[in-house]
């Protein structure tokens, strides 16, 4: 329930957690976050080459390839709604050629960061985004994005950006657009990893109290519908703010402060 | 109002004069003290701007009822963006609970 204590399935494989097995051969024990963080991308892996195979198998039946071409859910269908769906949200933002260099980065985070708070709320397992490391990781990978997009596209204009509009201004507008720009990746992880930690721990709490009669009732049901829901949107805003701060770093047109 | 205006006065000097003969348990208390009032504070914020959101969403939908599914949208985004400055509060006061007195 706090941090990465507390009994998930992967608890039962020797060397995580406990420090016994690896230690003779100087090892350290693998934490159950790692552990959980490789899990959702060893189901990411899965799930991409289930939906690759079934485009080749829709490219045969058809003979052309096509869009939202079967009928019934598969793999394939969900892999282009989820490409649809980040394409038109990044179309909002960025210019094409942008939205073809950055759409495998962007998918990437949104079905990483979907997958892992998604894996949440299945009963023994953790979220790896409730440990801030994880979420550090995502941020400052964006962060590096965003700067060296915009420092090699037109170095000179984004310091000038970030200068302000008038000349008498730069030191007080300089200060506050770098603080503000290092606050992304800070605001960005923090705010993953509290709305993931919240929600893991009410529901433990609650999980808690309705343990606390003589017969178990399942209170917590409508926590799981929360839960589901602000993993979703938590993985959209993630995805969206990247999204946002890759179009801030590059140069527009039109320059109205 | 001023019959228990003396009793009061009382009640509160001798919580004060009382206040030093704890002094040898140390902080330990003070940090629940600071997380439960983090969060009270936080959330009274919190939810007064939720619901001036959520007010601009409804008074626009009941003008015009054919926008909604065009603000449905913004309207999760803004709502996530006031709540995880309520939770950066619920972050701080848990870094406090976990982390205990000696490290805050």
């Amino acid at each position: 329930m706090m941090f990465a204590s507390g009994f998930s399935w992967f608890n039962l494989i020797p060397a995580v957690d406990h420090n016994t097995l690896l230690a003779p051969l100087g090892l350290a024990e693998f934490n159950q976050t790692y552990v959980h963080a490789w899990f959702a991308v060893v189901l990411l892996v899965v799930f991409a080459v289930l939906a690759r195979m079934g485009l080749e198998r829709a490219k045969k039946r058809d003979g052309v390839q096509r869009f939202f071409s079967d009928e019934r859910p598969s793999f394939l269908l969900f892999a282009e709604l989820v490409a649809s769906f980040l394409k038109n949200l990044m179309g909002d933002s960025l210019d094409r050629k942008d939205v073809r260099a950055f759409f495998p980065f962007i998918a990437t985070i949104f079905l990483y960061v979907l997958t892992c708070n998604l894996m949440g709320l299945v009963p023994g397992f953790q979220p790896p985004t409730s440990n801030i490391n994880a979420n550090v990781g995502m941020a400052m990978s964006v962060f590096v994005v965003f700067n060296y997009v915009g420092l090699s596209r037109d170095p000179v204009g984004y310091i000038k950006h970030l200068m302000g509009p008038v000349w008498w201004l730069v030191p007080l507008m300089f200060t506050i657009e770098l603080v503000s720009v290092a606050a992304r990746p800070v605001t960005l992880s923090l705010r993953l990893m509290a709305n993931m930690f919240g929600d893991h721990l009410v529901f433990g709490l609650i999980n808690d109290l309705s343990l606390m009669g003589p017969i178990p009732i399942p209170v917590a049901f409508p926590m799981l519908l929360l839960g589901m829901l602000v993993s979703t949107i938590q993985a959209f805003i993630f995805a969206l703010l990247s999204t946002v701060y890759i179009q801030l770093s590059l140069p527009h047109h039109d320059h109205d402060h | 109002m001023k019959k228990w205006a003396p009793s009061l006065a009382m009640a509160m000097t001798m919580l004060a004069i009382s206040t030093p003969a704890y002094a040898e348990v140390g902080n330990a208390g003070y940090v629940g003290l600071g997380a439960g009032l983090a969060m009270g504070f936080a959330v009274i914020g919190g939810a007064l701007g939720q619901g001036m959101a959520a007010r601009g969403m409804y008074e626009s939908v009941s003008r015009n009822p054919a926008a909604a599914g065009k603000l449905n949208t913004p309207f999760f985004v803004g709502m996530a963006f006031i709540e995880s400055l309520v939770l950066f509060a619920f972050a701080v006061a848990m870094y406090a609970l976990i982390f205990g007195p000696a490290a805050v």
